[in-house]
């Protein structure tokens, strides 16, 4: 028999709006986006092409700090890649330390590009906890994956609808087209 | 035709996302452009013969998984497509201030569409590809990635003046990184797709040229000095030709207020709201430069005006304007066109 506990409701800390901006920050982008990272690296490693495997880690380092400024609430819009560091340093100062001593590092042999890609990633994953964050990060090896984060993030995108926050995510009623579409598609092949 | 693309059954998805026999469906993209890896996935454009023109129609974008791999697609109609050629070939080289207002992304999709293989109605897509021009594209590249240079090494030493060498770094990082794209793309080089950009020097010059070895030096700092940084990026930019866009300055560039802040007054406080999610409190000089900013301003402009209405020297003027500006950038509470 389950345990009764006095734990109904917790209120929750931030408002509706940061939390809904969060969420879909957490979903859409860290989890989409970083499965697509990590492809590049993958792949960009396997093949030689250790030149897009260090851009895509760059990119990926800022596109972190970002996305662990919105989860914060520090910024609502995307800050550009010079401001990311500053704000950083104004939220975590040790965090912005090793974030810096990343950005700052010039691999040159194809080992060292490999480390590099390995460590931006031990960084955004565990020190600036992205993988913590969201609950579909790192788990986009199939389909259903993207159903499930395409679900989450029109989910956050409907109270962000409802809280009249814009230019965020998209409306609602194109999530519903893009589900219908993949809906679509994947029944097809399936026949 | 790389291996990795025949492995997709491009010809069975066609068939599943058309709505009509006059649609056309192409294939681009990194493998189509000789790039693609094991991972990469596989971009499909369906474009419809009818319906109305999408603001946004890269918004109408699926993932879906096929026997193990993913395929991107996107969808246009007809009215899209004729828009993006419009717009791209109307764009007047020499007019910076319409290159500097280019899209990205409508560039990418113009230099895909005229290098796309088909996948559905062939001969619909060669008529299509007669508005797409891949020298095109590559000129526009060009021109676009050498205004971000001049502006981004302008920011570089600006910030360093103003004793941010992090801001610094990074920007002059991304002044070297145009230099070169914009390099490249006049050498033929005209992916708009920027990760790529060691993939190309090295399929244009071999990764053992000196281009190649230059770039690589410069992507960071190092150990270097963020003086000596600095050094060596302008003096790549110069050996790159940026010396062409000399004439456009982050003075040329208007300033105004971004789209989702709005100014609320309670009492004497001064409020900013970010998309109903952040707030601000300004002093009153800042409130005075924010209505300035109502209307488009440049930097200069708004210097002038901020004098007038602070009555202060045009030194003081300058240097609180560009610490507001900083601060304001910061957070995009500006927008820069």
């Amino acid at each position: 028999m389950a345990k009764v506990t006095t734990a109904h409701v917790r209120r929750i800390e931030e408002g509706p709006a940061e939390l809904a901006l969060q969420q879909y920050v957490l979903t859409a982008i860290a989890g989409g986006a970083f499965a697509g990272f990590g492809f590049d690296f993958e792949g960009g490693l396997k093949a030689g092409q250790h030149g897009m495997a260090f851009t895509m880690a760059r990119s990926a380092l800022r596109s972190s700090i970002r996305i662990y400024l919105k989860a914060r609430g520090q910024v609502v819009n995307d800050p550009q890649d010079e401001e990311v560091y500053e704000l950083l340093r104004l939220e975590n100062p040790d965090l912005a330390e090793q974030a810096w001593r990343l950005e700052c590092e010039n691999p040159m042999t194809d080992e060292e590009v490999a480390s590099f890609v390995r460590r931006v990633q031990a960084f955004y994953e565990d020190g600036l906890g992205i993988k913590r964050m969201s609950p579909v990060y790192r788990k986009m090896n199939r389909d259903r994956d993207w159903g499930r984060m395409f679900k989450m993030s029109r989910e956050s995108a409907e109270l962000l609808e409802h809280l009249g926050v814009e230019g965020v995510a998209p409306r609602l009623h194109r999530f519903d087209n893009l589900m219908r579409e993949r809906g679509k598609i994947q029944r097809g092949l399936k026949k | 035709m790389t291996s990795r693309r025949t492995s997709f059954p491009t010809d069975r998805i066609a068939q599943e996302i058309i709505t009509g026999s006059e649609d056309i469906v192409f294939v681009s993209g990194s493998l189509v452009e000789g790039f693609g890896n094991e991972n990469s996935d596989l971009d499909l454009f369906l474009v419809r013969a009818e319906g109305e023109a999408t603001p946004d129609p890269r918004l109408v974008l699926a993932t879906v998984g096929v026997e193990g791999a993913y395929v991107d697609y996107e969808v246009y109609n007809q009215a899209n497509m004729a828009a993006v050629a419009a717009a791209i070939n109307s764009v007047d080289v020499s007019n910076f201030r319409a290159v500097w207002e280019t899209s990205l992304d409508r560039l990418d999709l113009y230099y895909r569409t005229a290098v796309a293989e088909p996948a559905y109605n062939p001969e619909a897509l060669r008529s299509l590809q007669t508005a797409f021009d891949r020298e095109t594209a590559a000129r526009l590249l060009h021109a676009w990635a050498g205004l971000r240079s001049v502006i981004k090494l302008q920011e570089s030493q600006q910030s360093l003046d103003a004793g941010q060498a992090q801001q610094a770094v990074v920007t002059a990082q991304a002044a070297a990184a145009y230099a070169c794209d914009s390099y490249l793309a006049w050498v033929g080089e005209a992916y708009p797709n920027l990760k790529w950009r060691y993939e190309k020097i090295a399929r244009q010059f071999g990764a053992d040229s000196t281009l190649y070895r230059r770039m690589w030096a410069l992507k960071s700092p190092g150990t270097r000095r963020v003086t000596a940084y600095l050094a060596d990026v302008a003096a790549f930019c110069d050996e790159m030709g940026m010396g062409a866009y000399g004439g456009w300055s982050t003075d040329q560039l208007l300033l105004s207020q971004a789209r989702d802040v709005r100014l609320f007054s309670i009492g004497q406080r001064r409020i900013l709201v970010q998309n109903k999610t952040m707030a601000f409190e300004l002093g009153a000089q800042a409130t005075a430069a924010w209505r300035a900013l109502r209307r488009p301003l440049t930097r200069p402009s708004l210097i002038e005006r901020m004098t007038r209405s602070w009555r202060v020297a045009t030194e003081e003027a300058e240097r609180e304007v560009d610490n507001l500006l900083r601060v304001w950038k910061r957070y995009r509470l500006v927008r820069e066109t």
